[in-house]
């Protein structure tokens, strides 16, 4: 585990502390997420799958179950349990060097975003809000939000799927 | 099954559903349509999953708090000193070796406390087993209490397998006090569950194993309580997580 939070860690507290902007939370919300990490190690197969993506999965969703509880909005913990799941990280093999111009592609595909679709990724991706719930908070029609997001998600995901070719 | 409508339409949906962030009618219409059974959708969301991740890792990078790799390790038995045991039996017994004086007497005193070690490590192991299960279970139900305030902390509740707690901030105790903790029923007197102490960093994990009868249990509170205290009813309550 120390050579697990010694690569990662850093990574996993920036995400939780970004959507709970609270450093004792966020420190209690990392130690809930390598409480989970540490029951579940055993079943990565690192042949098969990346560990990163993962790591990030059980971070955020610790950080947004937190988020919803917070905000009253229905929790679950295991709601999304079998996502967590390493097998659903089967495909995500491949080079290191890969995920890097992914990333880079997709921060550089963020900035070409409008202010208002980036405001909703940051919504969905940071604070785990729903597009109901972004709706309300930037007081504009659900369908406006969905047509949003939509559009701002398929920007990102060409730009990753355009830079693994 | 494969839903060609369907996979084309939920494709668009798949990083929102992999976050959790879909309205109800959409997810249950994926899980009814992933259930059936689609590879091509589970191979979507698996591609989901890593953009997700992708997002995700453009996050601005914060530094954590120097303590909190200590505190971390610190609950799978992991600590700072713990590779130095490895150099310093090496060299207890070196000069044992060279001694040859009291060996018996010496090595039987250092196994002694090597077996306690493992003992306290056995013991540290299934807690946090037991917390691990509990966490993970399905049906385990999270509870916040004083978010932004001190204390402030988590409660997993499991019907059958039992309740964590997780505190923050809590501080030192006085002298002599000690926290303890409390299973509040619905009607009747509290009882004291586990006295415990935080770590140096005011954290404290509490686990009350068992099933929990969640129509009879109010709450979860920790108190302070001074020396010789009898526990009848908590003195000082410092909060109670409703449950």
């Amino acid at each position: 585990m120390a050579v697990l939070y010694d690569r990662f860690g850093g990574l996993l507290y920036s995400i939780i502390y970004r959507a709970v902007r609270d450093q004792a939370t966020a420190e209690d919300l990392v130690q809930e997420t390598f409480f989970r990490i540490w029951n579940r190690i055993h079943t990565f197969d690192a042949e098969k799958g990346r560990l990163e993506p993962w790591l990030v999965t059980i971070a955020r969703n610790r950080a947004f179950d937190h988020l919803r509880s917070v905000r009253g909005a229905a929790s679950e913990l295991t709601s999304f349990d079998e996502l967590e799941r390493t097998g659903y990280f089967a495909t995500a093999a491949g080079p290191r060097t890969d995920r890097v111009v992914q990333q880079r592609a997709v921060e550089q595909a963020l900035t070409s975003l409008n202010e208002t679709q980036r405001e909703v990724i940051e919504l969905t991706h940071f604070e785990g809000m729903t597009q109901a719930e972004i709706a309300e908070k930037l007081k504009k029609p659900l369908g406006t939000v969905k047509g949003l997001v939509r559009s701002a998600l398929r920007v990102l995901r060409e730009a990753a799927e355009g830079s693994a070719q | 099954m494969n839903d060609l409508n369907n996979c084309a339409e939920f494709h668009e949906l798949y990083e929102l559903y992999s976050l959790g962030v879909l309205d109800a009618s959409e997810r249950e219409g994926i899980d009814e349509h992933l259930s059936a059974g689609c590879a091509e959708c589970r191979a979507a969301v698996e591609r989901a999953l890593l953009q997700n991740a992708i997002i995700s890792g453009t996050v601005t990078m914060v530094k954590p708090p120097a303590q909190l790799r200590a505190r971390v390790l610190a609950g799978f038995g992991v600590q700072r000193r713990e590779p130095n045991w490895f150099w310093a039996f090496a060299a207890v017994a070196a000069v044992l070796l060279l001694a040859a004086t009291g060996l018996f007497l010496q090595n039987r005193a250092l196994r002694t406390e090597m077996a306690e070690a493992a003992q306290r490590n056995a013991a540290a192991g299934a807690r946090l087993a037991a917390a691990s299960e509990i966490l993970q279970a399905p049906g385990t139900r999270l509870v916040t209490f004083g978010p932004g305030e001190a204390p402030h902390g988590s409660v997993f509740v499991h019907s059958k397998l039992g309740i964590v707690m997780v505190a923050g901030t809590l501080g030192p105790a006085p002298a002599g006090w000690n926290y303890e903790t409390w299973i509040v029923p619905a009607s009747g007197a509290p009882q004291a569950v586990e006295s415990f102490t935080p770590d140096a960093k005011g954290s404290a994990i509490t686990i009350i194993p068992g099933p929990v009868g969640v129509n009879s249990v109010k709450a979860v509170a920790v108190s302070l309580e001074p020396p010789g205290a009898t526990l009848q009813k908590p003195t000082k309550v410092l909060f109670a997580a409703a449950i």
